[in-house]
């Protein structure tokens, strides 16, 4: 009768001990010729028909004598990959990987070996960013699928994936993406610099890692994200940096410009000049929410002689019965506004209609019935609020914007306004994303090659890396 | 840091302070009325738009309120108006400035001062004259606009209600005041006596010499003042019909424009105004033959020889009494401003040139 060996009986008292009370733990002993050989796997993280199948049975059935590791891993075990196992920490971190953990006391060795299969998402349209012309397959929750969707688009050799492990409990996979040779070696290391100091035990989110690399003190989005493969694709191919963290299905990718905020997929897929429109019509949202409110207030609280007879007395008469003043009755409804927005968001989606009729018999009727506010105030807010839409990943340094400009507005009228505006844009311009300026291509034009300035650019010339490196400088 | 948080909210809520005011907490003042009594006292007549508290679901109302104040001075009349009213009065919806008859020949400058310094009468203000006793004017209920001074801004501003119009703007008379012979004209508001309905009309000016009314312009005495201060835009002419005695035609005015040209040689000015001007026929008594360039001429001719009547007309007549009507110093001054050139003008030799040009019914035009 043949004992398990010391070295076995010592790594699996360590395993069991880390791993006490953890019921989805099989321990499985099998005997071989030279002795007993233990199999440690997390049942609920690991693909049962692979242990059968590549592992267990061809341990069984075989008739190679198993006195040499290397002939196990390289004739006997038939699973993708099989590595060596150095410590019995690294053991039980294999085990919660979803990995086989198979120890040859005999041998005084340990091998894991890949059986992973964890339930997943499968692959669906993403509802944050809709196309109508274009790749609808998204990312999900599951590293592996991610990185091989961006395979499947980008065959070069020189595109890298860089393996890190992040979260001291958590042991979240993240993995750095760019193609070598397009991103600056400068940007790499700044970014692989940055990613040192998240230091969370648990890494759940993507965003823990874009709030460490993103300007502090900001409403605005200094480091992009995407949902769609074609779009983490385009941003590998200009020169940048994709971070993808497992269990997340998005990826992030650095750096991260302004201007992006005003393109979606559909500008290079759908009919360039009606793209084109699309992306002035956002622009022109984007001033429209930023500094309507803040003109409005400073128009009719200060500077009447600016606005024609006809509108004044309108507006004069439609306030009548409103006991606020205007700054208060704005900002009421702002916040009104972004109350319904929040309820619309957390609702269950069969609500959201029922939400919207309520939402507007409130806004729309029933609070200027109420006395509560006026008409035009409404329409101020709902122009404000809606064209924000258009460009939804800066609505929330719209509406935090709003609250500045409207204040300044109100204590100084136009002057004011104009001052919060160029705090604005002093805001905007000091940004970085990464270390490169956050509002290119205005005034550093000559640091980049970006062709979709303001309109799409020709589409053979973009998609190409945006950096100019060292050199091409010369 | 959180001391300043605290102050920018609390700075939030401090909406008196600065220039804030609410739209609705305001009365706009749409036209001011000044006149005098018999002892030169200022009379004041505001006519405001007012918005109202409703009471019912609605909340939006509005009310048309006349104010009146008396004072020593402009400034003490308008002071007045403010104590009897709740709000404060705003003037930068004014669109008109009326003057009395009476307060225009007592003399502007006695009024022009307040109206200057005030920041808030500066803007697209227009001056008028009224015939018609202020009082009532003021009363006046016009069918079209609820408001006497947007009506009077909508009246001046647009093209079919009136063919001869200088409008005068307060920015624009302050400067004109003190320029060449100080002559200006502005606009004079009568009762359509003949109207079926409550109705006022512009179609005279009342001439200005040192801010005090001295004479007024009548309906054809304004339009060719207007020619040759190069100021209309649109009116008609009426000339004898060449083909049938007693009959006449009558042409639309195209478009016009008066170029003056002033040549000084040491002792006489000559002042020469070229009016080139586009008519088309506008109606004809009878019948007209236009078969070639000679019937063209012929009619031309007319044309030519009845602006330069009239308009030389109109200067003899100013010239007789010592004024400048055409303000002929001002071009003087700008040109040649060591000339010596008195007030009788007796130096200056205007020429009037008409160029006319008869367009072809083909270009679509509606005739008021």
């Amino acid at each position: 009768m043949k004992e398990v060996s010391k070295m076995a009986k010592n790594w699996l008292d360590y395993i069991k001990e880390s791993l006490y009370n953890n019921s989805s733990i099989i321990y499985r002993e099998l005997k071989v010729d030279k002795g007993i050989i233990n199999i440690v796997y997390d049942n609920e993280a690991c693909d049962r028909h692979i242990i059968s199948q590549f592992i267990i049975s061809p341990i069984t059935t075989t008739t190679k004598s198993f006195d040499n590791i290397d002939t196990i891993k390289r004739e006997i075990i038939e699973t993708s990959s099989v590595i060596d196992i150095e410590s019995k920490e690294k053991a039980v971190e294999h085990i919660l990987s979803g990995e086989v953990v198979i120890i040859f006391g005999f041998l005084n060795k340990a091998v894991a070996c890949h059986a992973q299969y964890f339930s997943k998402r499968a692959i669906e349209v993403p509802s944050a960013e809709t196309v109508i012309k274009g790749p609808r397959a998204g990312f999900n929750e599951s590293i592996d699928d991610n990185i091989s969707a961006i395979k499947k688009i980008i065959k070069d050799p020189n595109l890298k994936f860089e393996n890190i492990i992040m979260g001291e409990k958590s042991k979240t996979k993240v993995v750095i993406t760019y193609i070598n040779g397009s991103t600056p070696p400068h940007l790499l290391d700044y970014i692989k610099e940055k990613l040192k100091n998240v230091t969370t035990d648990y890494l759940i989110y993507g965003n823990y890692i874009e709030e460490e690399l993103k300007c502090k003190l900001t409403p605005f989005d200094t480091i992009g994200y995407t949902e769609k493969p074609d779009t983490a694709a385009i941003d590998l191919a200009e020169g940048k940096i994709l971070i993808i963290v497992d269990g997340t299905p998005f990826v992030i990718s650095a750096p991260f410009f302004f201007i992006e905020n005003f393109h979606t997929t559909d500008d290079y897929t759908t009919n360039k000049f009606m793209s084109n429109f699309g992306v002035l019509l956002r622009w022109g949202a984007f001033i429209l929410s930023t500094l309507v409110p803040g003109l409005y207030v400073a128009l009719f609280t200060h500077h009447f002689n600016l606005i024609p007879y006809t509108f004044i007395f309108r507006v004069a008469s439609s306030r009548a019965g409103v006991p606020f003043p205007m700054i208060i009755e704005v900002i009421v409804m702002i916040i009104f506004f972004q109350i319904l927005r929040e309820a619309g968001v957390r609702l269950p989606q069969p609500i959201g209609p029922t939400l919207s009729i309520v939402g507007a018999l409130i806004l729309g009727d029933a609070a200027v019935k109420s006395g509560l506010t006026s008409n035009v105030t409404v329409l101020i807010v709902a122009i404000t609020s809606i064209a924000s839409f258009l460009v939804p990943k800066v609505s929330q340094g719209i509406f935090t914007w709003n609250f500045v400009i409207l204040f300044f507005s109100t204590l100084l009228g136009l002057p004011g306004f104009y001052i919060a505006f160029i705090l604005f844009c002093s805001h905007l311009a000091g940004l970085t994303s990464c270390g490169y300026p956050y509002l290119y291509p205005l005034g550093t034009l000559g640091n980049f090659k970006y062709k979709d300035i303001l309109l799409t650019g020709e589409l053979d010339k973009i998609n190409q890396y945006i950096f100019i490196r060292d050199d091409d400088k010369e | 840091m959180k001391k300043i948080i605290f102050i920018l909210i609390l700075a939030l809520f401090l909406t008196g302070c600065f220039s804030y005011r609410d739209v609705n907490r305001v009365v706009f003042v749409t036209s001011l009325g000044i006149d005098i009594d018999e002892s030169n006292k200022t009379i004041i007549y505001a006519e405001a738009f007012s918005s109202i508290r409703g009471v019912g679901e609605t909340s939006e109302e509005e009310g048309r309120i006349i104010f009146k104040g008396t004072g020593d001075t402009i400034y003490e009349a308008i002071r007045e108006l403010f104590t009897s009213s709740s709000l404060r009065l705003n003037f930068t919806q004014n669109k008109a400035i009326i003057f009395s008859e009476r307060a225009a020949k007592y003399g502007l400058d006695n009024f022009l001062d307040t109206l200057m310094r005030g920041q808030e009468f500066l803007v697209r203000q227009y001056l008028y004259i009224s015939k018609v006793d202020l009082e009532k004017l003021m009363k006046i209920k016009l069918k079209e606009e609820k408001y006497l001074g947007v009506y009077l801004a909508d009246l001046s501003e647009n093209r079919p209600a009136i063919t001869k119009r200088p409008q005068m703007r307060i920015d624009e008379f302050i400067i004109c005041r003190k320029l060449g012979s100080k002559i200006n004209t502005i606009n004079i508001i009568e009762k359509d006596t003949d109207a079926l309905t409550e109705r006022i009309l512009i179609n005279k000016l009342a001439v200005f010499k040192e801010d005090k009314m001295i004479s007024e312009l009548d309906y054809h005495e304004t339009f060719y003042y207007n020619i040759v201060v190069d100021n209309l835009r649109t009116g008609f002419i009426e000339v004898p019909n060449p083909d049938e005695a007693g009959k006449s035609v009558d042409f639309e005015v195209l478009k016009t424009k008066t170029k003056t040209h002033i040549n000084y040689d040491g002792e006489n000015i000559e002042i020469k105004k070229d009016i080139n001007m586009r008519i088309t026929v506008a109606y004809v008594q009878s019948t007209l033959h236009l078969n070639d360039k000679k019937d063209r001429l012929k009619l031309s001719k007319h044309v030519v020889e009845n602006i330069t009547e009239k308009c030389f007309d109109l200067y003899n007549k100013y010239k007789d009494i010592e004024v400048d009507i055409f303000n002929l110093k001002r071009h003087i001054d700008s040109k040649y401003p060591n000339a010596n050139v008195n007030e009788t003008l007796d130096s200056v030799n205007l020429i009037i040139e008409p160029n006319i040009r008869i367009e072809g019914s083909s270009d679509v035009t509606d005739f008021y």
